[in-house]
């Protein structure tokens, strides 16, 4: 079912137009888009969300929405992701029934665990290394750490937080089966190329 | 079956006063007469709003009150509300129907007589009109309407017209005149000495 090594999560502020970035993403051999965009109201959410399940469903990639089950629902999108503090994925869970693909964030050893038995199909655990968009989830957490989550939980776990295409190698060695992304794709003038590294340093996206 | 759209609305808010968390405010209206309470936060992640919505939900149903989620009709689906109240900037209200299905209750804010037959059109059960008059809280989008067009918009419609806005038992009188069904509040019972009293005065003036 998780078919991807890397998921991009969006972040409209930092590129020109969201869709045009999501059609380069995605030509460029993304599998997998978390859209996130938490500071948009629920009618430019669904308009935004409805564009961007276009594209990716013109190019077979996954679309995973953030925390908004109801969105996910209505544009039949392939799963939602869960923030700590956000939709609980158990109950998400039976909204949407055993085929979306549900996600959870966590950022301990403890709250991984946790997510893993709620019957969730992968984790998202950082911050791996420091990076401003999640700062607010305390220091970075240690490569132990990630090795740890990763031992201890069955399910894939991708590194969040300031990964780079070197960094993502490194994640890797320690047990995840991906990385996720925001900046590292998105903030740069070079979307295609910014995955190309990550494709290289994954040995496929 | 469909449930009848309630006539007192009591919206629960914990900025426009912080003595009384949104269950406290729910539990203070429900004994005050208030046959609806919607739940609206845009401020809390949705693991905690739906932990206030499910106990606001069991608090709700024990008393034959309806329970309304503002603008999260995946939230009215994690605790089995009675509906959702969809504002302009909300999901379409076709989508949400989609989603919550033909039972539930879907009430759909409008400011002028044109929003308002759109959203009957759309399939709503109610519309929630407004505002009426000046108001604190942020249901407000433009001037007051006052109840000239309150009225237009209660002679044009079939479904149901809750006014919403500024609404106190002091001028409730020309609201209910215009031929409203019922009234929608926030602060008249949210920020009230007593909101329970206040709950039962505006049901007394209702009728």
């Amino acid at each position: 079912m998780i078919d991807f090594r890397l998921c991009l999560v969006t972040d409209r502020r930092l590129c020109d137009s969201l869709e045009s970035a999501t059609d380069v993403a995605c030509r460029s051999g993304v599998r997998a888009i978390q859209l996130r965009e938490k500071d948009l109201d629920s009618r430019r959410l669904f308009a935004l969300t409805r564009e961007i399940r276009r594209i990716t469903s013109t190019h077979g990639a996954k679309l995973i929405i953030n925390d908004r089950v109801d969105i996910a629902m209505a544009l039949r999108a392939d799963g939602v992701h869960c923030p700590q503090e956000g939709f609980p994925p158990a109950v998400a869970r039976e909204i949407l029934g055993p085929g979306a693909l549900i996600g959870a964030s966590c950022h301990s050893l403890e709250s991984a665990i946790a997510a893993a038995d709620a019957n969730v199909d992968f984790l998202f655990y950082g911050p791996v290394f420091a990076t401003p968009s999640k700062a607010a989830f305390g220091p970075p957490v240690s490569m132990e750490a990630l090795k740890a989550v990763c031992a201890q939980v069955e399910i894939p776990v991708f590194a969040i937080g300031g990964v780079t295409p070197e960094r993502s190698a490194l994640c890797v060695e320690n047990g995840a089966s991906g990385v996720a992304v925001i900046s590292a794709v998105l903030a740069g003038d070079d979307i295609a190329s910014a995955i190309e590294a990550f494709q290289e340093a994954l040995g496929g996206l | 079956m469909k449930p009848s759209v309630g006539r007192l609305h009591v919206i629960t808010d914990e900025h426009v006063q912080h003595r009384f968390s949104h269950l406290r405010i729910a539990e203070l209206a429900i004994a005050g007469g208030a046959d609806t309470i919607q739940l609206r936060d845009k401020s809390v992640g949705s693991k905690a709003l739906i932990q206030t919505a499910k106990a606001m939900c069991s608090l709700c149903h024990d008393a034959g009150v309806l329970l309304i989620i503002n603008d999260r009709p995946d939230v009215a689906m994690a605790v089995g509300a009675d509906g959702v109240h969809l504002g302009q900037n909300d999901v379409p209200i076709p989508v949400a129907r989609a989603l919550i299905g033909p039972s539930k209750l879907i009430g759909g804010s409008a400011s002028t007589l044109g929003e308002a037959l759109q959203v009957q059109k759309e399939g709503a059960d109610y519309v929630g009109f407004g505002h009426i008059y000046a108001t604190s809280s942020k249901i407000k989008t433009g001037p007051p309407q006052g109840v000239g067009p309150l009225r237009s918009v209660c002679e044009a419609l079939h479904i149901p017209v809750v006014a919403i806005g500024g609404i106190t038992t002091d001028n409730m009188g020309p609201v209910v005149d215009a031929g409203v069904w019922g009234v929608a509040v926030v602060g008249s019972v949210c920020a009230a000495q007593d909101p329970k009293r206040a709950t039962k005065q505006l049901k007394d003036a209702l009728q």
